[in-house]
């Protein structure tokens, strides 16, 4: 079961660090020109970037979920991953944001991706939790 | 040990089973949750848009029947033009109770002077109108003044605090409108005055002047006397109104019906595809399960549990099974469905609104019960015969 999950993980944490970039509105083209005729990125743009830093330990979560085999570690594992989902949730929200014409395409795209993504890690990060719950059986001491 | 307990065992003891069994019953939930929910919140969104309008007969120039169903349901701007004397040649038509004429105009593309790239607008006559004063009566008892505009749902302001830039002229967003999922949610309205005072001000201000022709309107909307046969009305309209076209508000969106009722046939042929296949599937997983366990199960029996002890564990992990993989199913098309549904509206075509909590709950009880349901169905042909044989042949074998 953790493998699996840990599965999930590693492949919501690539959609939230890869998708941002193909669509946000500067993948479509589409930028802020200022007073003096410069073009600027949309905070979209920079939510987008900001997902590969959440999208990290995520990943690296996922990977111990993976590989790891102590309980302890799976449960840390699982906390880390939840707290990296949230983290992209209110990057795209609340943090960052994006643009604020509801039909642009990082509202379109960018943005439904990184809350579906974002859920499923913590869905999944959240099931790591308590399928790891049950504790360890203490060391056996071998007899002299 | 329970009988909960001993079906938890068998699925934790057989991994791949297990996921099979639940994938299945996961693609059956999240596949007709999902297109259920997509047909029906179209429909709805239809009906509602349709309503909104609150006009039993919506005439337009001819040929312009297929731009206005594009510009009420995509809010694709569109433009149109007839003469504003047809106001009066309508209302002296028997039946018809009240005439109110509508101007529909657009934003222009990438021009600064307009906040808003091709938005959709609609012009009214405050006078006469009885569509689209109703829905400001909650918010706005005193309607829209000189310079005010109210948006759909997804109009927010870009000036200030509630200004929009459109054609130079900037209007007060005033409040915005119920979502309906169509394109009124991206549409701004505002009275017939404020119309002429943006085509003044977009002389001087705007990158092009806002055009309106003089003495011509876009649309006229019809309300008809009660007890009246509208089909009548509209044949006269057509009869003795030169160059116009009536569309009955039953026949409105007629384009977009037709494109749902060719969806419903797609996703009915997929489903009849995808349920008797997800049921053998599971049948013959369940068939081979029921195999290799004959003497775990023998030994079962020659403990003291009877048959039905037997039968019943299978069903209940087959439930367990179908339970976990139709919530998760069903968690996912919910969730896809609603951060999506802007990118179903523009994929699709078709308007979409999720329905209110108490049928979304309905019809994921319904989609959980059908999963349930195919997986207990597939389960069950298994777990009879298993349970029947004979606990010492179980054993030798």
């Amino acid at each position: 079961m953790n493998k699996f999950l840990g599965v999930i993980m590693i492949l919501t944490a690539l959609v939230l660090a890869i998708a941002p970039v193909f669509t946000d509105c500067e993948s479509q083209g589409k930028m802020l020109t200022t007073a003096d005729g410069r073009s600027v990125s949309m905070k979209c743009h920079w939510a987008g970037i900001a997902e590969i830093a959440a999208a990290i330990p995520l990943g690296i979560a996922g990977i111990y979920a993976l590989r790891g085999r102590r309980k302890e570690t799976l449960r840390l594992a699982g906390i880390v991953g939840a707290a990296s989902g949230l983290m992209a949730i209110l990057l795209a929200t609340e943090l960052i944001g994006t643009c604020g014409n509801p039909a642009m395409t990082c509202n379109v795209l960018m943005r439904p991706i990184v809350l579906f993504s974002g859920t499923l890690g913590i869905v999944a990060s959240i099931a790591l939790f308590f399928v790891a719950r049950e504790p360890e059986p203490p060391p056996t001491v071998a007899a002299a | 040990m329970s009988l909960l307990q001993l079906a938890w065992k068998n699925i934790a003891g057989n991994g791949l089973r297990s996921w099979v069994v639940a994938l299945c019953a996961l693609v059956v939930a999240a596949f007709t949750l999902f297109a259920t929910l997509l047909l029906r919140g179209s429909a709805t969104s239809l009906e509602l848009a349709a309503a909104r309008l609150g006009a039993e007969i919506v005439v337009v120039p001819e040929g312009a029947q297929t731009e206005i169903e594009g510009a009420l349901l995509m809010g694709v701007p569109a433009q149109f033009w007839m003469p504003e004397e047809n106001v009066e040649k309508l209302l002296a038509i028997p039946g018809v109770e009240a005439a109110s004429p509508q101007i529909y105009l657009a934003t222009l593309v990438g021009a600064s002077c307009c906040s808003v790239s091709e938005m959709f607008m609609v012009a009214y006559d405050p006078e006469t109108d009885f569509t689209v004063r109703p829905w400001l009566e909650k918010e706005l008892p005193a309607g829209l003044g000189l310079g005010e505009v109210i948006g759909g749902d997804y109009i927010f302001a870009t000036e200030g605090e509630d200004g929009i830039l459109v054609y130079g002229d900037l209007v007060k967003l005033v409040g915005n409108l119920e979502p309906t999922g169509t394109g009124l949610d991206q549409s701004l309205f505002f009275t017939l005055d404020t119309a002429h005072d943006m085509a003044r001000v977009s002389l001087t201000e705007a990158l092009e002047p806002l055009v309106i022709p003089p003495d011509q309107v876009s649309a006229i909307l019809l309300k008809t006397e009660p007890g009246t046969n509208t089909e009548e009305i509209a044949v006269e309209i057509y009869r003795t109104v030169p160059g116009v076209y009536p569309i009955q508000s039953a026949n409105l969106f007629q384009t977009s019906r037709m494109h749902l009722e060719s969806l419903l046939n797609t996703v009915v042929i997929v489903m009849m595809l995808i349920w008797p296949l997800a049921i053998v599937l599971i049948g013959m997983i369940y068939l081979m399960a029921a195999n290799e366990r004959r003497r775990e199960l023998g030994v079962l029996r020659a403990l003291g549990a009877t048959r039905r002890f037997v039968a019943e564990s299978l069903l209940l992990e087959a439930s367990l099974l179908a339970f976990c993989g139709a919530s998760a199913g069903i968690f996912v098309a919910v969730l896809a469905l609603y951060l999506f549904r802007r990118l179903i509206i523009n994929s699709l075509g078709v308007p979409f609104l999720l329905p209110p909590p108490g049928l979304l709950a309905l019809q994921i009880g319904i989609g959980l019960l059908l999963a349930m349901f195919s997986v207990f169905l597939a389960a069950l042909l298994p777990a009879i015969k298993i349970s029947r044989q004979d606990p010492a042949i179980a054993m030798r074998e």
